[in-house]
Order: structure tokens, then sequence, then C-alpha cells
């Protein structure tokens, strides 16, 4: 699943799966009474950063050694695919992407395969109403207080009787211990640069990323050089794109090329949930990396 | 000329010839009668033939009432040597037993020998071929010496290894456990350990080992498995890590010197290995079938 900026209005407009149309969750800024600039600069996240020209050479290396997150994915629940972590019919893609990054990095360090439960962050931070927000303001919880597994608090379940003694000491359990993330800003204005978003997942970190454009938060999982694609990228008539429109779409001149593969939080989606974002499509406007999640065995 | 005749045993007659020649016929005459004298008694005797393959000569021991096959004892500190003059196949059955080694004769050996075996001499053998036999593991076989396809003519000799002679090896001490050891107890372990703030200034290579297919499919393969999570004993932790949930093993390998990341700790229960993390997938998995096996 390609979506480019040729495409999108299929995408954000008319998704529907199984017969029901998609959800998204994120809130956009208020750029009335934040407007852009507002705060300063997003380069106070400290990331070492890896140079552009090294991105192509390093995005083909990782392909080559079977080394990329969707590869630790693919075999991440106990030696299956980690199953996507479905949002259904809420609003809560902002702790969704929060929580697949979490999955992921257990899955890195060889942690037992935990299914984590999304909906509880949502439910504790929302006080159980079906609201949007951002991937940084879940992770922020989630660094705090942990995340239950979904033998404490199921997978698409508000009910109150979840939030127990029981479930909060199991979500101590399965914290960010470290993470990149500009504690300096509100968690709507915490962001990464692209830079810093393709550096992080080029050492093979997940970042969670939002996205104005969609309305929509995901976790990211790897970066893809586009212009290897050609044969992949098609116009909305299904053609494959002409040199002029594969550049364009891909926004050569100023992302060079460089795409990225997310892990969506909807059933039945992409390959699997994978999906690529092309061009400018992969720039977040807002989002974190957390880079480990301290070790547990259940 | 004079017809003769070995087997018919005669003597010649001598025809009318002229005195000196029957003088010189007489002695040749005398001559080939004593030619045909000694074959005449060569062709009644046995014929000597001198033996192709020699065996040792035990000295003979009493006769018991039920006497068993002729068994020789060889013990550890002697030889059993065969000698052939024409080349052979000397095989033992089991062959685990003894070992044969064939060398060309003639030659000189220093040993004890079973024929006389309190004694170190020194001994020439002459034959074309010798079959040196030395014990090698307790128990009984049979040599085979094959030097026709003539089945008649294989020569089979029973021997007796040890059974008290040959001391059994003394038991070595088992080995002690390296006090030292991390992630003790038996099992494949593995641990690599990084600051995760600074992977990105990593060169792609090593990165690639954190995340290689190639690298976690060994590690599942090999490393044993926790009884706990079931999950297999490796993985990778940022250095700052609280491991207190798996235990005490790995908590104290995490607290080991370091002196550059990322590092890793390979443990097989007997041997270990701690040092900076390979460059590369290929001079990882090299490191880690060091101790884990192919």
């Amino acid at each position: 699943m390609l979506i480019h900026k040729y495409n999108i209005h299929e995408v954000v407009e008319h998704t529907v799966i199984n017969g029901e149309p998609v959800r998204t969750g994120l809130v956009p800024r208020n750029v009335n009474q934040y407007p852009p600039g507002y705060y300063k600069s997003i380069e106070a996240v400290s990331i070492p950063l890896i140079p552009d020209s090294e991105w192509k050479s390093r995005i083909a290396d990782r392909k080559k050694y079977g080394a990329r997150l969707q590869d630790i994915r693919d075999v991440g629940a106990n030696g299956q695919p980690i199953p996507i972590l479905d949002q259904g019919n809420r609003g809560f893609c902002w702790t969704h992407s929060a929580v697949n990054c979490c999955q992921i990095l257990r899955a890195i360090a060889n942690q037992p395969y935990v299914p984590l439960s999304a909906y509880a962050i949502a439910c504790m931070i929302k006080n159980f109403r079906d609201e949007g927000g951002w991937s940084p303001l879940a992770l922020d919880y989630i660094t705090k207080n942990g995340v239950p597994a979904q033998s404490y608090w199921p997978q698409g379940s508000m009910d109150r009787t979840h939030n127990n003694a029981e479930t909060w000491k199991n979500a101590a359990l399965h914290k960010p211990t470290e993470a990149w993330v500009d504690l300096d800003l509100q968690v709507y204005d915490r962001n990464l640069s692209f830079q810093q978003e393709i550096s992080c997942l080029l050492a093979g970190f997940p970042v969670m990323g939002d996205f104005y454009w969609w309305g929509h938060s995901v976790c990211i999982l790897d970066a893809v050089d586009g212009t290897q694609m050609w044969n992949e990228t098609r116009m909305p008539s299904g053609k494959i794109a002409t040199l002029q429109e594969f550049e364009d779409i891909w926004d050569v001149n100023e992302t060079g090329g460089i795409g990225v593969d997310i892990f969506n939080s909807w059933k039945d989606w992409g390959r699997n949930g994978i999906g690529t974002l092309a061009g400018t499509k992969a720039i977040i406007n807002g989002g974190a990396c957390p880079r480990f999640m301290n070790p547990s065995v259940t | 000329m004079f017809p003769l005749s070995k087997s018919d045993n005669k003597i010649i007659t001598l025809q009318s010839l002229n005195e000196r020649q029957q003088g010189k016929m007489l002695r040749i005459h005398l001559f080939f009668l004593c030619w045909l004298i000694f074959c005449s008694s060569s062709a009644n005797a046995q014929p000597v033939v001198k033996p192709d393959i020699i065996l040792p000569k035990i000295s003979a021991q009493p006769v018991p009432v039920n006497p068993p096959t002729a068994i020789t004892k060889l013990n550890s500190e002697c030889l059993y040597v065969i000698q052939a003059n024409t080349d052979c196949l000397v095989l033992s059955s089991p062959n685990n037993m003894v070992k044969i080694t064939k060398e060309t004769g003639p030659i000189k050996i220093r040993a004890k020998f079973v024929e006389d075996p309190g004694t170190l001499i020194t001994r020439t053998f002459t034959s074309k071929f010798v079959f040196v036999v030395e014990a090698q593991n307790k128990g009984k076989c049979e040599l085979i010496i094959v030097s026709s396809l003539d089945e008649s003519t294989v020569i089979r000799q029973s021997l007796e290894i040890g059974e008290g002679v040959i001391p059994d090896p003394p038991k070595p001490d088992p080995p002690k456990p390296d006090p030292n050891i991390p992630l003790p107890g038996t099992g494949f372990k593995v641990l690599i350990l990084e600051e995760t703030a600074e992977r990105t200034k990593l060169p792609q290579s090593q990165i690639n080992v954190l995340f290689s297919k190639t690298i976690r499919e060994y590690l599942n393969n090999k490393c044993s498995t926790n009884q706990e999570n079931k999950t297999k004993d490796w993985a990778i932790w940022d250095k700052d890590v609280d491991a207190s949930q798996y235990g005490k093993i790995w908590t104290d390998a995490v607290i080991r010197p370091k002196s550059v990341l990322p590092w890793i700790i390979i443990s097989n229960g007997k041997e270990y290995f701690e040092g900076p993390l390979p460059k590369t997938v290929e001079e990882t998995l090299i490191l880690l079938k060091k101790y884990g096996g192919e």
C-alpha cells in the first residue's frame, strides 16, 4: 500500500475496512492559538544525526541483512508476526502508535511477547471518552505508569472495572525507560525533524508519528528508498507513474526520494498492516522516539 | 650324447672310446653320477620352504584339561610384531582394540615384545614387511591376516588386550566451575549491552549486528531456554537496564566492567567471552560459533 500526494484523498476520506469507515483520532494543532514557530526549535532534542548522504546505502544494507524493524515484527510474537493492534471504531490512533512502538522495542530486545492494551491508555487519559489526542501525550502517560497487558485490559474494552490495582501493577512491568522526546514543549508540539526521524529509523528505533495531512498517528518502522520503487509507484488510474510524476510523488528534490514504512492500527489494511508513505507524506508533524523498554518476563 | 633321466635313477654305461677319452669321460661321468645321486636324494626328502608370514612364538604353556582357543595376551607395554615376505593385509576385529602400523623391513625396534613382556630389548626384523600391533582398548579381538584370495591361506590370531594388565587411566577431576564466569549454568547464553542514545553514531554494519536475521536465528537455535518466560537466553539491553525481573545471573552480568559499548558477553557454562561487539554480522557469527558451535 503506497500512499502519496495523488491518492491521499482516497486514504483520508474513503478508507473502509470490513464495511466500516476507519477512525483516526489525531487532534490538529490550533494554529490560530499556537501558530507555527510559536515555540522554539525542535532541535531541542539532541539526536546524533546520520548524514543524508548515507541514507540510501544504509537502507539497502538493512534490507540485505534482514535487519529492518518490519523483519523484527515478522517474528516478534513467538516466531509469528506481531498482530495488528486494531483501534477499531474509536479515535484512539494516538495511543495505538505509541503502544505499537513499545511492542516493537520489546521484540528488538528479545523480551517475551506480551500483547499490550492501547485502549487502557486512551481510556485513562480521556476518562473513557472517545476523543483524539497526540502520540507524545500517550508516551508521557506510558513512561510514568506503564501499559498493561491485554489479559488485564482487553483491547477494545471501555469497561471501567479494568481500572484496578492489579492492572496497574502489571502495567508497571512495561515501561519505556529511554526515549528522545522534547520535554520542554507541550505534548502537541513535540516533534522530530525529518532528519531526526530518518536517523532514528536507520538506527533501528521505531518512531511514533502524527500526520496532520492524514489526521492520523501511526508507528513508523523503517525508512525506504523510493527511487528503487518506480514499478510500485502508480497513479490513481492504476498506471505506473511517468518519470516526472514519479519524481513528484517521491519529492526527490525535497526528501531525496526517501519515504517510510508504517505499521498501522487498522485491521486488514495494507501488507498485514504495513504501508508506505512517499516523499513529503513521510514527514511527521508531531512525534517522539522511545528507545528502550525495561525488560520483564511477563 | 648320453640320455639322462633323473627319475629313472640310472647309472650311465660307458661306451667304447679310446683310453684318454675314456678317462675324461670317466671323470665327466663320475661328476654326473654324483649330481644324479644328489638330485635323487633331494627328490625323496621333505621340501624345505622358507615361511612367508611369521607370527611371534609364545612360550609353551601347560595344556589345561579343556584347552581354550589359543589366545595371546597383549598388554599396553608390549608390541606384537608380525613379519611377512609378501605384501598382505592385517586387520583386527573389532577395529578399535589395537593399532596396526605397517613398516618396511628390515627394521630395528627397541621395545618390550609379547614373547617376553618383562624385558626391554632391541630386535631387528628382517622380513620385507613388518606389522607392529599395539594395544589400544581393553577387551578381545582377532587379528586377520590376508595374503591372497585363497581363504585357506587366511591366518587368524586371537588377542586378549588388558584385563587387569592395562591400568585404567586415572579419571581427571571434574573441572571446577570458573567462579568468574558470567551467565553461569548450563546452556548457551548471550547478552549485548549498548548505550541506545549513541546508536546512531555506530557504523551501519555494527547496527546490523543487533538486528540481523541470521544472528537472531542462530541465537534462537543455540541458546538455552529460559524456563520462566520460555524465551531463549539472549538479550540486547541498554546499559542502564534494571534486569531484576530476569534474575541474579543477568543483573550480575550487566554490572561487569565494560571498556567500550556496545559490549557482548557470551557464555556456554564452561567458557566465556566478554568484549567489544564485533563490527560486522560475519565477525559476530564467527565469535558466537566459537562458543555455541556450528
